[in-house]
């Protein structure tokens, strides 16, 4: 007798699939939390996102790009309607800042991950990498934007 | 998501495809030494990366690998006549040693020298532990012998074994590297398995569904960190180190042996599951061997006779849903092996990666992509050796620990990851 185990994951069966989207859109908020960051998120900017937003925070202000133009806004206002909140984290960020969003994020609930530029071993980055790892979800330490890049678009952003 | 092109870059492994190429820069798993017990033993049927071979150990004891199909009339050499230093193949004796060169051609006078003309493809296969390893690469690029440790220490210290998966083996390594799904589909396996119970850490993996993730490359693949809270202002983490390509281990509990895998291509569809156990600096007791072959931990128990699993698709996975209605098991189906195979079959022999949402928690299945990808193109592109292929390389080890919260796995843990000969393994 043939299982619906059987069935259900042969190579034939497995055209069958329902053909419309399984998602909505997810709105992406990809920020700078230091002036070191500022490059490799000009390098991102040079690439095209769906939804997804790109800043500087520091000193509590925020601002957003859109192409060379950059413009203030709340922070609050910018969470708002948020999915997923990407923190580039380099040596000269601010601590005080990743505490904010990290907190600020997780009053709304928005899935937050730290990008580390760096290598772990540097000293200089060390307190900053301690206070991502208590607010973000999930870390990731590399020298260069490849994967940063790679997990933005697995990301769907 | 991954778009199409790469999902099929990254799954196909056949001769000539990039996946394939770089599987063929490593040794890897092939058989199981139990399966060629002795001199002029039956041979066995291999397939590996969609090809097809046949093993077998001749009258010294050497072990051959090649294609499975005679060289004069395709006849396969699983019903061939092992004896005298070569395999013979029954339908009109041609007969070949361990490095598929002719020696044999009954009807031809041997000073014809026809039979030297003849050769089947052969690659290298060698005994390390528990296994039967080959390496079907370029010969003037083949690595030393492979250094993992769980092949490397005495006998009585390791245990392996191996099943048969009907999916594309990406499928399967990606659930090696997802530490996040031990909390829910082998929740109820960790307070009653032989192989994991009693462990301080299973309760940190229970209490916490929410683990933090962090990822950091090294040399020759991955360190994924998964962190959950402990008591005491301090976390407890778990390590799983991925190796290029398809080697992972399991975080230790307690005293307990160590586990990990190799997910290895049959075909497209289809590969193997090696699983291993074993105790850096100490025998395995009987009970943890008994339990081993009675398929507990993450072994499986066997239909007779075979490497496929009892509980399978023919079967249903013989899934109970009164145990899932109880919380025995979370899905119905009973053991770990089988918990990970009936889901990552579930998802068809290659799954559609176009249609996943990944979550930041993700990272380390995005991660061990990307480095599959760029690995495979630029041996492609630039015939650059793939990372991972050195013995040095395989000597690292899984970690659980607790650290106080400041602290980064990776310098707090650097020498615990490294493998050292009768070291005992850094657990919780």
């Amino acid at each position: 007798m043939i299982t619906q185990s059987m069935r259900a994951t042969s190579a034939a069966e497995s055209r069958f699939r329902i053909a419309q989207p399984n998602s909505k859109g997810r709105k992406t908020l990809v920020l700078a939390l230091g002036k070191q960051a500022l490059t490799p998120l000009a390098e991102l900017q040079q690439l095209s996102w769906n939804n997804t937003a790109m800043g500087l925070y520091t000193a509590g202000h925020l601002e957003l790009y859109n192409g060379q133009d950059a413009h203030q806004v709340v922070l609050d206002d910018a969470l708002d309607q948020l999915d997923v909140v990407v923190l580039l984290i380099t040596s000269d960020s601010d601590i005080e800042a990743i505490e904010t969003i990290g907190e600020a994020c997780s009053r709304r609930r928005i899935m937050t991950s730290g990008y580390v530029l760096g290598q772990p071993d540097d000293t200089d980055i060390n307190p900053v990498l301690a206070c991502t790892r208590r607010v973000t979800v999930s870390l990731v330490t590399d020298t260069d934007t490849d994967t940063l890049i790679e997990s933005l678009r697995a990301l769907r952003a | 998501m991954l778009r199409t092109e790469v999902n099929e870059l990254l799954t196909q492994t056949g001769p000539g495809t990039p996946m394939g190429d770089l599987f063929r820069r490593y040794w890897l798993p092939a058989l199981l030494a139990e399966e060629l017990p002795e001199d002029d033993c039956p041979p066995v049927r291999v397939k590996l990366l969609s090809e097809r071979m046949i093993a077998f150990r001749d009258s010294n004891g050497r072990y051959g690998l090649m294609d499975e199909f005679c060289a004069h009339r395709g006849v396969s050499l699983w019903f061939g006549r092992n004896e005298e230093g070569g395999l013979r193949c029954p339908y009109h004796g041609w007969k070949y040693d361990v490095d598929g060169n002719c020696i044999d051609v009954p009807s031809e006078p041997a000073e014809s020298g026809f039979c030297e003309k003849i050769k089947l493809q052969a690659y290298p296969l060698i005994k390390v532990g528990d296994i039967l390893w080959t390496y079907m690469g370029p010969k003037d690029l083949q690595p030393a012998p492979p250094e993992y440790e769980f092949a490397v220490v005495p006998a009585e210290q390791t245990y392996t074994s191996k099943r048969f998966q009907e999916s594309n083996w990406l499928q399967a390594m990606e659930g090696g590297i997802d530490s996040s799904h031990v909390s829910f589909l082998h929740s109820g396996n960790l307070n009653t398995d032989p192989l994991f119970k009693g462990a301080k850490g299973n309760q940190y993996n229970l209490a916490d569904k929410m683990p933090f993730f962090e990822v950091a490359k090294h040399n020759s693949g991955l360190w994924v960190g998964a962190r959950r809270n402990a008591e005491n202002e301090q976390y407890y983490w778990r390590i799983t180190p991925w190796i290029m390509p398809c080697f992972t281990m399991v975080p230790p509990r307690g005293d307990h042996p160590v586990h990990g895998h190799f997910w290895i291509p049959i075909d497209d569809e289809n590969c193997w599951a090696w699983s291993f156990d074993y105790h850096p600096n100490r025998a395995l007791s009987a009970a943890e061997r008994e339990a081993m072959e009675a398929g507990k931990g993450i072994h499986c128990e066997y239909v007779p006779g075979t490497y496929i699993p009892k509980a399978n698709k023919t079967n249903d996975y013989l899934i109970d849903r009164q145990a899932q209605k109880e919380g025995r098991t979370y899905s119905g189906v009973e053991g770990i092996a089988i918990q990970d195979s009936s889901l990552q079959e579930s998802m068809g022999p290659i799954i559609d990666r176009t249609r996943e949402n990944l979550v930041s928690t993700d990272n380390g299945i995005i991660m061990a992509r990307q480095m599959l990808r760029k690995a495979a193109i630029a041996l492609r592109d630039k015939d650059q050796q793939p990372p991972g292929v050195q013995p040095e390389d395989h000597k690292v080890r899984s970690v659980s620990v607790v650290l106080p919260r400041d602290q980064a796995f990776e310098t707090a843990c650097a020498e615990d990851l490294k493998a050292r000969r009768g070291v005992p393994h850094t657990s919780v």
